[in-house]
Parts: structure tokens; C-alpha cells; sequence
């Protein structure tokens, strides 16, 4: 088994990721840094470092560490050139002070012309990986959860505390990065234990482990959002606890980035679960007892331990050649490291030659999911619960699995509000090297910029991108504040107060970031299929999928224009509203009268909210026995509903109203002949006399009763008929049956909105926007501000009071030129004066048309305005048959 | 608990199959002057604190609620039909 390696099979084992496999093949060096082109070598080994970010089958910043390694893998290293090994881009290392921090916002400004140069060589030298813009993303699921307790992270607390939760019968859902509870840790007590406890868990049912899966994210339910390779999942629990682990303290001081410098638990994973020699002769630095531990783990592997340096209560009696109490100051080496120099407690200092230097400094929580756990049922456990200060933390295995069984027991019986404690004190920080390995950011850089006056951490954070990084803070948060304490002592509580977390706790994808973007509920009319048989293309439409064309736009227009069509408007809002105080209601909700509507009449309305803007438009028909049926638009039906809801409990009236939506179809007979048609599959009188114009009646067309209204919006004779969905397919084929002499067209709303624009009549939110009343519109002939009272009014009266700022007009131009696009701008005299918002070439007129706002001292009938550079007139309302002699036929 | 649920006359449902209606808010008089009508187009009182406020059940009854909540904690104070007293919480 083996991996391609830059051009080159590499060897991989069972078990291995790919920094394991690499660094057994002897590969030291896994990336450059980001603006200075430092060699990095791995570190963390925890996923927790930006170091062995690298490009696998063409996925950029993978962490080595954290991929398992595949036969037959592809794997690169990235930020560099000509290799990561020889990379010539290393000499920007030698001019730091040409990158101050905040380079970006201080070099290549000025001359102006420089910058688009100097950006150009930024984006290529600094950064990761280079995405393939020919990748097409994976289609992930979304999915919900609901366990009673979800337990963060199968450590040996985790597990311990999903056992307790499952005790005390709760349904418990546990989560880990890991694909195999504890298969990153070397074999010892610790692995012991977690095999003991996850075969508990392999046996318990109330248990689900779902392994593979981090966390990222803990949001107001609580909602916990966790991510696998296949899905995005969110899971709703009653209770969590966070048991995710902890890591060593990020240590700085001069030249603590070279490679060869490991913390202390990577270095014990590489060498106790990979069996790779991390190194031959190592310093262990060990602040605390664990990293003892971490020493004997080496020395088993066959690593030579030079010398233990240890924090005071640190007992490595018996562990490598010597002993020294003290510490770390600094470290030698230019590629790699080559020795360290040590300051023993006494404060002399001494360099010991090595290639290895372990950093076993304090436990800190892996901080992020408890800090963003505030307010959440949460409990931590475990590493997360040890605190975050600098004190020596000694976290026995029998401690971890005691705190994991109470916070499980805990989590089971209710957990009260987590609230963070209050902020640790900033961690100690060295005075020189580097703060933040994924931003590249050293101490004197942070120093100086708070000689420029970006002071306090959360300044810091933005000026200098510390924190920001891949990482994101996992190592420099705490550092970051040290240093604005020790800057500004005087005001210490104020410069180091923590930055805030935001998840994403892990990187996340854009694909990720997407998931279920595609999962839509797709409303479709009873007649949908029939339109796809028909090779109609759709768009969407609210919630619909609504027919665009069957193909040729031009055919379906000239068809309704002269001989007649069809189109199914089974997507209208259709409600029934009955009661004793329906009349009211509706004289409240619309702002034209209702009350003289006699049965069997119909009349336009527009809907408007409090503030007089309008939010929708239909028809109202007035039944026989006192109760109406109204159509809304086709987005509008879901809102208007509890809109109009609302509105009847506000008002206390009687009124029902029912949504007929679903349960009716509705199409639009139009054109010409459509009378003609028609009269073949009813009996009923459909002439001009019996069931003129603005009339409903109810018919029976094909054996089907059908509510019949004899709308215009199309602006020819046309009859719309509402009958019950089950009847929608055999209806549609036998108008288009009986339509053959005429040649009869369904028709979709490309050839709609033609037809309509011709008319000069507007669509809700295509042609309005938020602040449009109908004085805007020119539709004072739908608002009576006689009646007592409607939605609105009040508004409509203040407005009235001034002339608005633009007003919506219907435009054309001359035949023969083009058609501008929609959203074009208007201008007057060269200044901007509007902007199109509808826009079409008519056929039967010859000549573009639309609909413009434009500034009201210009929107004069006859005025020319300027849209795109080309000459329009302003019209009055309806350039095609204005006086609607079509419509009433 | 920040997540909550809603009486219906179906039982407690989970707050998730509702959409928020806002602050309930008085009604705005006919002849308010123009200060109190826009304030009361465009503000809203947005309290950390105990509010009384509207939801519609749009994934389920299709009807609207009234309760009263503690915005700070999520918890219902008094579900609909219920009386809310002062200091109650």
C-alpha cells in the first residue's frame, strides 16, 4: 500500500495518517509559513496546529495529521515554490521589516496603480493551498437528531459519561473526530481504559456513536452542529457535555517554530501508535507529570532522552540521561532543530545539542465548544474541565473517568444554564518568537503594532490576524493576551479581556457550509407532469415551480395575441372567507370598497400593510349567499394566510377563512377564441350579455363545475376557471383538445410577463419594493380613502401629503433598438434619474417597452428619458389596446 | 431551557414549528398623530426582558398564539389563555 508524495510512492501502513506515513518516509518538512516562508515541521499531531496542512487529491489544507492515509492517495505539500524543501520564497524571512503586520493595509496603497502589482504577488506568496476551480462540490445531507444527551468527544471521560447518561436511561448520542474511540492513543493505561469503557458502549443500545463526526458549532435550542465526510448534522439533545479533550500549552520563545519541536502528546502518538521515531535524541521539557509519561513512551521507542527539564514538583527521577529543573528560553537551529538552551532554576543556562524537543507544558481545555456552550444545559468533563491557567494540572486517568461519570449522571438528570467562568488569566508568553504559527505573526510584530496603538487582544486580533487563522486561537488566544497585559500594565483587565469565538470550532467546507441547499419543497400544481411531458422548462416561483416556456415564447405570445391559450395559474393564493363579519373584514383588508360588490361581480385588489406599502394584489369575487372568494399571488398564499389571521383576532371579527390553494387547479383560457372554445365544452351562456367582462359565474365546462372569471391581465377575452385539483389533467387535455381548430398554445410566464407588461400592469416585488404605495404607482383608482377605515390609510394620508421621491412609469422606444436589460439604469441630462425593473420587446407593438422608476419631476406623460444610453418615452398606463376594448369582447 | 413549546389545543408543540409574529404591540388609533403612527410602524420595544408576543403555528394547527416569554431565558411565563402576573417568573 502506498501513497503518490509529490512524485514519489511513499509506504503507508495500517493505521496510519498521512503525517505518520511521511515522516516514516523521513519527510521533515510539511509546510512554509504564510507570509515569511518558514520551514514547519509537524507539531500537534491533534489537528489543533496549522502545520501539516497539505493538498490531498486535490482538496486543499487537509491536515496530514488527521487524514487517515489510503492506498493510492495523492498527496502534496502546499505555500511554496519551487518545493517545499527548496523554497526559494524563504528569503522574504530575511526582510520582515519590508511585511510589517498590517503590510496589506500600509504597502503597495500608494502609488494607486502599484497595488493591483502588489496584490497580485501577495495572493501568489502568501496563503495555503490553491483550490481547483474545476471541482464540483458534493451534494451533502442534512439531518436532524434529537438524542436526550449528547456527549462531545469518546475519550476516556466521554465515554464514561455516555455509560452514566445511559444508566439512567436516557437515549445518548456520542461523537467523536476519531474513526476508532481511542486508536490515536499509544498503548498504555489510558488505552486500557478507553477499551474497557467504549466495549461498554458497543454494548449498550441507548448508545449511538457516531464516530468520524466533529463538532463545530453550538448554537441557541441548544443546536449542536456536527460534520462527517457525508453529512451536516444537527443535533437537538436535552442536555450536553463537552469532553473534548484538552491540549499542551503553546510555548513560545525564540526559534519555537522549527521543525523538530513536537507537544508532548504528538509526539507520544507518533512514536507509541505509529511506531515512528519522532526524532534520535530528544530534551523533554516537562512542566507537568503527564510529559514524563510522554518521556518513558520515547525512550521505549528508542529515542534517546538527553536531558528532562522540569517545572518545579515535576518528578523525572530515573527518566533519560540527566535531569535539570528550569526551563526552555530558547532554540538553535535554522532548518531544523539542532540544540536548545536551557535555564536551570539556579539561572545559569546551558545548550544541549538535540533534534528533538518535547514540549510537555500544562493542559489547557480545547476551549472553544465550552465557550460557546453559554447558556446552554452543558457540562463539562475530562480535559475540558480543567481550568485554563498556568498552574500545573496533574489529570489522572481515574480523575477523568470520575468526572465523566458525574457529568453523564448530571447530564441525565437535568442540567441548569452553562455559564462560562470568569475569564483565566492570560497565559505566561516568551518575549521573542512565534505567537501564531498559522498567521505568522512573531512576539515583536504584536509588540509593535501596540506601539501603533491597537492595544487591547481583541484590537490585536484584527490588525494583526492573530487568532484568525486555521487555527483559530487554539494556540495563541491566551498568548495573545499575555502580551497586551504586559504592554499596557495599568490597564490589564481592559487590553486582555479574551476575543470572542465564533464557530466554526473545525474548518468547515463551502459544500459543508451548503449542506441541504438543495433540499427544497417544491410545490407543483395536479398539472406539473403534464407541462414536463410537454417539454416545459421551469422556474421557481415562492415555493412553486412554475412553467417558464414549452419552447418557443414568441408562438405562445402570437397564440394568446391571436388565436388563443393557456396557462395553468393553479399556483394563485385561493381563499374562501364566509361569516357574519366577512364584509367588514374585507373593507378592513383591502383599500377598494367590498361592500357594494354584488354577487356575481369581482373587482382588483391591492393588499397593503399598516404602513400603506403594498405587499400583494389579486381579486375579490363576491358569491352568492354572502361569502367571497379571493385570489392572492402566487408567493403570497403561506403569509397571506396568517397575515389575514392575524388581522381577524386583531379585530375581533367573525370570519372565516379557508385556503383553497391546494385543493383547487385554476387555468387561464385567453385569446381571441377563447370564447369560442370554451362554448364546446359548456352548455352554459358564455356571450358578452349573459357573462360580460369582470363577471364571475359558476359553469360547467367538460361535466366539471368550474368557478368562471372573466379577468384581462393578459389583455384579451379570457375566462379563468377554478375547479377541484382532481379534475385539473382531464380538463387541460380537453381544452387542448378542443382548442386544435385555433391551434391553441399553452403559454408559461415568460410569455406572460409580455403580455401583461403590455398592459402596462405591475408584479408585486418584481416592479415594487419595500416603501411602494400605490400613489407611487399611479393605482389611486384601487384605494378609496372615503371609507372608514382599511390597512394602511393613515399611512396612504401622511403620504398623500408629499410628492414622492420617484414614481413607477411604463417606458418604450422607437422599433428597431434594443431591448435594455432589467435593472438598467434611467438617467436625465446624464445624471442618474431611476432604473428599469421590467423590460420587453413587444411583437405586436414592434418596440421595446418596460417599466422604469424614475424621479417624480421627470415621470411626466410624453417626457423622454435615457436607459442605457438610448432614448425612451414615458406612456400613460397600457400600450397595447388602451382602451381595453379587447378584454371586454 | 432555550428550546421551548407552545400549547395547542394538540398539545405542547416544539417552537420550531412556528413562525414568530413579533411583540404584541396596542393597536394604533385611527387619528394617532404622525410621531406615535411611525413609531408604531417602525419600533419596537426589542426588550431583554419579559415580553408578550405573538406565534402562528405554520407547520401544524395554522393559528395563531399568544404567550408570554422571558427573552433572557426562553421560558414561557404563560402559555396561551393563560394569565400572567407580575413577578410570576
Amino acid at each position: 500500500m502506498s501513497i503518490a508524495f509529490e512524485g514519489r510512492e511513499v509506504a503507508i501502513q495500517p493505521g496510519d495518517s498521512l503525517a505518520s506515513a511521511l515522516y516514516r518516509d523521513g519527510v521533515r518538512v510539511f509546510s512554509r509559513s504564510f507570509k515569511y516562508h518558514r520551514p514547519r515541521g509537524l507539531y500537534c499531531l491533534s489537528g489543533d496546529c496549522p502545520n501539516c496542512l497539505v493538498t490531498v487529491d486535490g482538496e486543499v489544507n487537509v491536515r496530514a495529521c488527521q487524514c487517515a492515509a489510503k492506498d493510492g492517495q495523492t498527496v502534496s505539500r502546499q505555500n511554496a515554490w519551487p518545493s517545499v524543501d527548496r523554497d526559494a520564497l524563504n528569503v522574504i524571512d530575511n526582510f520582515h521589516a519590508l511585511m510589517p503586520v498590517g503590510f496589506y493595509y500600509k504597502a503597495g496603497i500608494k502609488p494607486k496603480f502599484a497595488w493591483p502589482m502588489a496584490e497580485g504577488v501577495i495572493r501568489r506568496v502568501a496563503g495555503l493551498g490553491f483550490s481547483d476551480k474545476n471541482d464540483v462540490p458534493k451534494d451533502i445531507d442534512r439531518i436532524n437528531r434529537h438524542p436526550d444527551v449528547l456527549v462531545i468527544g469518546a475519550g476516556v471521560a466521554g465515554l464514561a459519561a455516555a455509560n452514566a447518561a445511559a444508566a439512567a436511561g436516557k437515549q445518548v448520542m456520542l461523537i467523536d473526530e476519531q474513526v476508532v474511540p481511542g486508536d490515536r492513543v499509544a498503548a498504555g493505561p489510558t488505552k486500557d481504559a478507553i477499551n474497557r469503557l467504549a466495549a461498554d458502549v458497543a454494548g449498550n443500545t441507548n448508545i449511538k456513536l457516531s464516530s468520524g463526526t466533529a463538532a463545530i458549532g453550538i448554537y441557541e435550542g441548544p443546536m449542536v452542529l456536527a460534520l462527517n465526510a457525508e453529512q451536516v448534522i444537527h443535533i437537538h439533545p436535552e442536555a450536553i457535555v463537552i469532553a473534548a479533550g484538552g491540549m499542551e500549552v503553546h510555548r513560545i520563545f525564540p526559534n519555537n517554530d522549527l521543525p523538530g519541536i513536537f507537544m508532548g502528546r504528538g509526539a507520544a502518538r507518533l512514536a507509541g501508535v505509529h511506531g515512528v521515531k519522532p526524532g534520535e535524541r530528544a530534551v523533554i521539557w516537562a512542566e507537568q507529570p503527564e510529559a514524563v509519561e510522554h518521556a518513558r513512551t520515547l525512550v521505549a521507542a528508542g529515542v534517546v532522552v538527553e536531558a528532562v527539564v522540569t517545572a518545579p514538583g515535576v518528578d523525572a527521577s530515573g527518566v533519560g540521561n540527566r535531569q535539570i529543573s528550569g526551563e526552555i528560553v530558547e532554540a538553535k537551529g535554522r532548518k531544523k532543530i539542532s540544540g536548545v538552551v536551557v535555564k536551570a532554576t539556579g539561572g545559569s543556562t546551558e545548550e544541549i545539542a538535540c533534534d528533538l524537543l518535547i514540549i510537555g507544558s500544562p493542559i489547557q481545555q480545547n476551549m472553544h465548544l465550552p465557550r460557546l456552550a453559554y447558556d446552554m444545559p452543558c457540562i463539562l468533563a475530562g480535559d475540558s474541565a480543567s481550568s485554563a491557567d498556568t498552574t500545573i494540572t496533574s489529570t489522572s486517568l481515574s480523575d477523568c473517568e470520575q468526572s465523566g461519570t458525574q457529568a453523564g449522571a448530571a447530564a441525565a438528570a437535568g442540567l441548569p444554564l452553562y455559564v462560562n467562568p470568569p475569564a483565566s488569566a492570560p497565559r505566561a508568553c516568551g518575549t521573542a518568537g512565534y505567537v501564531c504559527l498559522c498567521e505568522d505573526v512573531s512576539v515583536k510584530e504584536v509588540e509593535q503594532a501596540i506601539d501603533e496603538g491597537f492595544e487591547s487582544a481583541e484590537l490585536l486580533k484584527r490588525y494583526t490576524t492573530v487568532t484568525m487563522g486555521p487555527c483559530q486561537g487554539r494556540l495563541c488566544a491566551d498568548q495573545l493576551r499575555a502580551i497586551a497585559e504586559r504592554k499596557t500594565p495599568a490597564e490589564a483587565a481592559r487590553v486582555s479581556a479574551p476575543t470572542t469565538l465564533r464557530p466554526p470550532v473545525r474548518p468547515i467546507r463551502i459544500e459543508q457550509a451548503a449542506a441541504g441547499a438543495n433540499h427544497h419543497i417544491e410545490n407543483h400544481t395536479p398539472l406539473h407532469q403534464k407541462h414536463l411531458e410537454m417539454g416545459a422548462s421551469t422556474l421557481w416561483a415562492g415555493p412553486w415551480k412554475r412553467i417558464f416556456s414549452y419552447g418557443d415564447m414568441q408562438a405562445e405570445y402570437e397564440a394568446v395575441r391571436h388565436r388563443v391559450g393557456i396557462i395553468d395559474v393553479g399556483t394563485l393564493g385561493k381563499f374562501l372567507l364566509a361569516g357574519p363579519d366577512v364584509v367588514e373584514f374585507l373593507e378592513r383588508i383591502y383599500p377598494m370598497r367590498v361592500a357594494d360588490l354584488e354577487p356575481g361581480r369581482l373587482r382588483y385588489g391591492l393588499m397593503l400593510e399598516e404602513g400603506g406599502v403594498i405587499i400583494d394584489d389579486g381579486t375579490v369575487c363576491a358569491l352568492e349567499g354572502g361569502a367571497f372568494y379571493c385570489t392572492v399571488t402566487t408567493s403570497g398564499a403561506e403569509r397571506l394566510e396568517s397575515w389575514m389571521l392575524d388581522w381577524r383576532e386583531a379585530w375581533g371579527l367573525d370570519v372565516f377563512v379557508v385556503n383553497q390553494t391546494a385543493s383547487l387547479a385554476a387555468v387561464n383560457v385567453a385569446g381571441p377564441h377563447a370564447r369560442e372554445l370554451l362554448q364546446k365544452l359548456s352548455d352554459d351562456p358564455l356571450d358578452k350579455e349573459s357573462f360580460p367582462y369582470l363577471r364571475h359565474r359558476r359553469i360547467t365546462v367538460n361535466g366539471v363545475s368550474c368557478l368562471a372569471i372573466r379577468l384581462g391581465f393578459v389583455g384579451e377575452l379570457a375566462y379563468e376557471l377554478h375547479f377541484p385539483a382532481a379534475n385539473a389533467v382531464e380538463m387541460w387535455d380537453a381544452i387542448l383538445e378542443a382548442g386544435k381548430e385555433w391551434d391553441i398554445r399553452p403559454f408559461g410566464l415568460d410569455a406572460q410577463r409580455l403580455l401583461r407588461l403590455e398592459k402596462g400592469h405591475i408584479i408585486i416585488s418584481q416592479d415594487t419594493d419595500f416603501e411602494t404605495n400605490p400613489w407611487k404607482v399611479s393605482m389611486e383608482w384601487a384605494v378609496k380613502l372615503d371609507k372608514p377605515e382599511f390597512l394602511g390609510k393613515a399611512a396612504l394620508i401622511r403620504a398623500q401629503r408629499r410628492t414622492p421621491r420617484e414614481m413607477l412609469v411604463p417606458w418604450k422606444m422607437e422599433p428597431g433598438m434594443a431591448t435594455p436589460p432589467e435593472g438598467s439604469s434611467v438617467t436625465i441630462g446624464g445624471n442618474l434619474a431611476g432604473r428599469v425593473t421590467s423590460s420587453k420587446m413587444s411583437y405586436v407593438l414592434g418596440h421595446p417597452l418596460g417599466l422604469a422608476w424614475v424621479t417624480s419631476e421627470h415621470a411626466i406623460e410624453g417626457g423622454t428619458i435615457t436607459i442605457g444610453g438610448a432614448p425612451a418615452t414615458i406612456g400613460s398606463h397600457a400600450f397595447y389596446d388602451p382602451e381595453g376594448v379587447k378584454l371586454r369582447a | 431551557m432555550s428550546h421551548f413549546h407552545i400549547q395547542t389545543p394538540f398539545g405542547a408543540r416544539p417552537v420550531s414549528e412556528f413562525s414568530y409574529g413579533g411583540e404584541v404591540r396596542p393597536p394604533l388609533a385611527s387619528d394617532a398623530p404622525d410621531e406615535e403612527a411611525i413609531a408604531h410602524l417602525w419600533l419596537r420595544a426589542n426588550v431583554a426582558g419579559v415580553q408578550r408576543e405573538r406565534w402562528f403555528h405554520s407547520s401544524g394547527t395554522r393559528r395563531w398564539y399568544t404567550i408570554v416569554r422571558d427573552t433572557r431565558s426562553n421560558i414561557v411565563l404563560a402559555q396561551p389563555g393563560e394569565e400572567y402576573q407580575e413577578g410570576s417568573a
